[in-house]
């Protein structure tokens, strides 16, 4: 068959065809990253609205739980870096269903690369703006005045520890972004997922004081394992976190466990 | 020497029918286009050739690489640019191609380069280091043109490229797509205008409901379905019937008038009836705008093979077979 012609000159097959997955997925990732550079600010945005839930909650509940706004902030701004690990994972699932969306998906997948690595580069493609968020987050609470009473080293695997619990939800977000018809939609069913867990959780007040259900829900719930986690890092007291941080990498792979499998079937359906 | 071949393709979704074992070639250095109205699956084929859908049934080989088999080889061959523009809007169109370049292997420096390349060649100069967002609609087409040759496929899939763009766009488009033909790419365009087809196709193969109904050159196709046309516009237009009249009398069979346009029509043999018409005209001193004698455009020779009735046409059939039923 004259398909098959040897004269028909071949196509050179780029070297980074099989087994490129890391190279690919870098690559594709560093798109987030030129994004961020021409537009810095977008850190700033993702970092506002936790910022300002933040001020909000300080001041309405500061005196009713702690007695004092600031006594308040050292409980809860460990909290809220907790709660932010779940909800800054909304642009990975935006992200992903706007690129089918627009195609851009479909010119990837017609080019000789990994078949993942359009999609796992999602994920860590927002890594670096999810640190620079939170870090955003810390300093402001320095600037208001919480205290650190623990080492640069706690502080440095606190932020790590918030990262991982990211990048777990992320593959929720994901699974999301990859069901889900319309980008617009995205954000809110990631929202309806997230929000028992940002909530129904120790974030703002302690657990013993919340109803028994609630309670049972809170301890296993991956944003509490986080807080208490993150509280121990940086205000202490530092026996025990040990347990604590074990526990959020254990909830962390159990998030992996369910929804790595699940991104990847609702992948291999939506393409 | 053929670039691509579709044997028996098939394919159907949730039980309906998109393709219906489809057969074509496409031979090296050429363009071959698909025309075919809204749903008769040219999206599926260039979907399935570009190794974006499996095929239920059939085979299909591109750049001598089955498809299904060898996707890898398949997609080092060809570059696809999809009904809508797949660029991304918060990159700029320089980061857009590097970002393609980079995924096809080559070096930062590399990539740079056949990006720049690529910018001055789509003319995209003052607007390389603005994000693609702010394109307009021609701009965005010709950046996702350009970033389907980042790795200078030998095969080119075009699905409907020129849906949407103004007419100056448009006619751009057609100049790329014949500059590349000229540096020996094969492109596969698919497209619902005829005109298109009839300016870049050297081959066509028209698609209705998911099956080849005609495959052909556009003058082969247009022959096909009718031989020439003789057509006059009078300057007066109270003169329509008896100038109708002559050309039915010229012609041997009815001759029709537009009422909108004023245009009045008939099969015609060969170009005896052209001299002879005229000759009539000037006899009977009847001034005329436009006479001409013309082949079958490729909308009568589309609207014939889908079985869809040409709207302008739609009154005069039915007057005819009312005409002809009273006969009877």
């Amino acid at each position: 068959m004259s398909v098959t012609d040897p004269s028909v000159r071949p196509a050179p097959l780029t070297g980074a065809v099989r087994g490129g997955l890391l190279s690919h997925t870098l690559i594709l990732a560093g798109r987030n990253l030129t994004k961020l550079r021409s537009a810095p600010q977008l850190v700033v945005f993702s970092a506002l609205q936790p910022i300002i839930m933040m001020l909000l909650f300080m001041v309405l509940f500061g005196g009713a739980v702690s007695g004092s706004q600031s006594d308040y902030l050292q409980f809860l701004l460990p909290g809220m870096l907790a709660q932010n690990a779940a909800f800054m994972v909304t642009n990975v699932g935006q992200g992903i269903n706007s690129d089918i969306e627009k195609g851009i998906f479909d010119r990837f997948r017609s080019l000789p690369i990994a078949r993942s690595a359009p999609l796992v580069a999602h994920i860590i493609g927002d890594l670096p703006r999810q640190a620079a968020a939170t870090v955003v987050i810390l300093v402001f609470g320095f600037c208001v005045g919480f205290r650190t009473h623990t080492n640069p080293f706690s502080i440095l695997v606190a932020v790590l520890l918030v990262l991982l619990v990211s990048f777990a939800f992320s593959w929720i977000a994901l699974t999301i972004g990859l069901v889900a018809k319309k980008p617009e939609s995205v954000s809110m069913l990631v929202m309806m997922l997230l929000f028992p867990l940002a909530f129904g959780s120790n974030t703002l007040v302690g657990t013993s004081t919340l109803p028994g259900w609630l309670q049972a829900w809170s301890k296993i719930n991956p944003v509490s394992l986080l807080t208490d986690s993150i509280r121990g890092l940086l205000t202490g007291p530092t026996s025990g976190v040990g347990s604590h941080v074990l526990s959020t990498v254990l909830a962390c792979g159990v998030v992996f466990a369910v929804f790595v499998p699940l991104a990847i079937r609702a992948y291999g359906r939506r393409i | 020497m053929e670039t691509i071949r579709v044997e028996g393709l098939t394919k159907s979704y949730a039980g309906t029918a998109a393709l219906s074992a489809i057969d074509f070639a496409a031979r090296a250095g050429t363009v071959l286009g698909l025309l075919g109205p809204n749903g008769s699956g040219k999206t599926t084929t260039v979907r399935i050739l570009s190794t974006l859908l499996h095929p239920d049934e059939g085979r299909a080989w591109v750049s001598g690489h089955d498809v299904a088999a060898d996707p890898d080889r398949v997609r080092a061959a060809i570059g696809l640019t999809g009904q809508y523009a797949a660029v991304d809007d918060e990159l700029s169109g320089q980061q857009n191609l590097e970002l393609i370049g980079r995924l096809l292997g080559l070096s930062r420096a590399g990539a740079r380069e056949r990006a720049t390349e690529l910018i001055e060649r789509f003319q995209l100069e003052a607007a390389a280091r603005r994000m693609a967002k702010t394109y307009s609609g021609g701009m965005r087409r010709r950046l996702d043109v350009a970033a389907s040759l980042v790795g200078r496929p030998r095969v080119l899939f075009l699905d409907e490229p020129t849906t949407g763009l103004d007419p100056r766009s448009r006619s751009e488009v057609w100049a790329l797509v014949r500059e590349l033909v000229k540096d020996g790419v094969t492109v596969l365009l698919t497209t619902q205008y005829l005109e298109e087809a009839d300016q870049l196709a050297n081959d066509l193969v028209v698609l209705n409901q998911g099956r080849v109904v005609a495959t052909g050159t556009p003058t082969e196709l247009k022959a096909r379905v009718g031989g020439l046309t003789l057509e006059v516009r009078v300057l007066d237009r109270a003169r329509c019937t008896e100038v109708a009249g002559y050309l039915t009398a010229i012609s041997g069979s009815e001759a029709t008038v537009d009422q909108d346009t004023g245009l009045i029509g008939a099969p015609a043999g060969d170009a005896k009836s052209l001299r002879l018409l005229a000759q009539r005209l000037e006899d009977a001193d009847v001034p005329f705008v436009e006479l001409a004698l013309r082949q079958a455009t490729l909308d009568e020779v589309f609207f014939a093979l889908t079985g869809r009735v040409e709207p302008t046409a739609a009154p005069e059939a039915v007057a005819a077979g009312a005409v002809e039923g009273s006969h009877r």
